[in-house]
């Protein structure tokens, strides 16, 4: 039988995430080490740098052990649930999965733009992006419900019929692949590359905080998403990396939960169940309207 | 405009999603096997090779359907063929002439100590079970992905419990 329609069984790629995981996360330290020797020789290495990678990895463990205790449980059984409906019926082989990987990576441009957009879910995304540095140590800083809207966005594909475990594989897979992304030792490569994949160039940009370069580049794996949908942007001037508002703070629990107390906050603080969804439901930044800006009759009212 | 950009993205990504899951659905292990099948190869009926027997006990029972909803809900009364062999015949392999036109699903059963019944204890067989088109032990098909053309198809055994 032809190689490429031979069926996978779901066991062999639960088999493969297991293992890429575990590979990625070895490797990462490795080459880690190798960027904290160029660090020094350039002489950027410091306390708040090495403080900064502690904190990433406290995160880590944290987003960690809330997914393994809550997500995987419930999104297994929501997954397997889901696919008892499934609107198509589709078996796995080197075909299918090229294009389920293709799919999740463009539902993951979806999730990204969503966790940038949507202030509730920034509060968790937030994490991520609140380093001021860039380093492999970044790639595993991750909000403690980051998992959630990963996972949530993953959905459709399993109601289009693809195998649940096939689906949770690309989701992870998609992740994955952006983990060597988080590097200033790598510069701009071959432009046919540059061209179609997200790169370390063009995922410093979605990580800086000039202006220009905000809310650009959502890509995981491809960046033609991002040039189709028009949210593309190059890399020129030296990106400043972070938050608008720098967190200015290495604490480990300010890192992972400061931003989640912040929205509590902001939430507790406004007056109006309006004003209170619309900081849920808007872009990060969002204040509503003041009284004065408001007229007390509006003209259109009246009119209609 | 703004907004314009917006929408022609999300429809962009709703005819990928839908587009995709039609051509990966198209390009399906069950589906391919079944275009690439010659038909000529039909006229000798199906015939059933049993993989993985554990032991010579009882009696191993070849189960036939050519109906979704008789697979389904494994009817005996929809059957299309049925054997009994006793597994020590060396061949294992159970033959149906007269099953000429598919598509098959086929199911196996071995009854290790011969009452006719698959005996489980709660959820969880306690005799060897096959189904075609299965990609392991935990998989149980659909009548579309355990279809099989006539001609020669190879079944593996799985025992969750020691047969012995």
């Amino acid at each position: 039988m032809d190689l490429l329609s031979t069926p996978i069984s779901a066991s062999t790629i639960l088999a493969w995430e297991i293992t890429l995981g575990d590979w990625f996360f070895i490797v990462s330290i490795g080459l880690f080490l190798v960027e904290l020797l160029r660090y020094a020789l350039l002489k950027h290495f410091g306390w708040k740098l090495l403080g900064d990678s502690f904190a990433n990895a406290a995160t880590f463990t944290g987003y960690t052990t809330v997914s393994y205790f809550v997500f995987y449980g419930l999104y297994g059984s929501l997954f397997f649930l889901l696919h008892d409906f499934a609107l198509l019926e589709i078996g796995s082989n080197w075909m299918t999965i090229a294009i389920c990987v293709l799919l999740a990576d463009l539902l993951y441009y979806w999730e990204h733009r969503f966790t940038h957009r949507v202030n509730l879910a920034w509060a968790t995304h937030s994490v991520h992006h609140s380093s001021p540095h860039f380093n492999l140590s970044v790639a595993y800083r991750f909000g403690p419900l980051d998992d959630l809207w990963a996972i949530s966005f993953s959905l459709p594909l399993v109601f289009i019929g693809f195998d649940p475990i096939l689906v949770f594989f690309t989701t992870a897979f998609v992740l994955l692949y952006q983990t060597f992304l988080h590097t200033e030792a790598i510069g701009r490569l071959p432009w046919p590359i540059e061209a179609i994949m997200n790169t370390p160039s063009h995922h410093r940009v979605h990580h800086g905080s000039n202006p220009q370069y905000l809310d650009r580049n959502y890509g995981g794996m491809f960046i033609v998403w991002d040039r189709l949908f028009g949210t593309f942007a190059r890399e020129e001037a030296p990106v400043v990396y972070g938050l608008v508002k720098q967190i200015e703070t290495v604490n480990p629990v300010k890192v992972w939960l400061q931003s989640h107390y912040d929205l509590a906050r902001d939430l507790v603080r406004t007056p109006g169940l309006a004003n209170k969804v619309g900081i849920l439901v808007h872009p990060p930044g969002w204040k509503p309207r003041g009284p004065k800006s408001v007229p007390a009759k509006l003209p259109l009212g009246e009119k209609a | 405009m703004k907004h314009r950009a917006f929408f022609a993205a999300v429809a962009t990504t709703l005819a990928l999603l839908i587009g995709g899951g039609l051509l990966s659905a198209h390009l399906s292990p069950s589906a391919v096997e079944a275009a690439s099948k010659p038909e000529s190869a039909h006229h000798d009926g199906l015939s059933v090779a049993v993989q993985g027997l554990r032991s010579n006990d009882g009696q191993l029972i070849v189960l036939v359907y050519d109906d979704e909803e008789a697979w389904n809900s494994f009817d005996m009364e929809g059957l299309v063929g049925y054997r009994a062999l006793a597994p020590a015949d060396a061949a294992q392999v159970a033959h149906f002439p007269e099953l000429t036109e598919g598509p098959y699903a086929v199911a196996l059963h071995h009854d290790i100590n011969g009452n006719g019944d698959f005996d489980m204890s709660g959820e969880v067989p306690l005799e060897g079970y096959g189904l075609s088109g299965a990609t392991g032990p935990a998989d149980e098909p659909s009548f579309k992905r355990a279809s099989v053309a006539p001609g020669h198809v190879a079944i593996q055994l799985h025992y969750l419990v020691d047969a012995d």
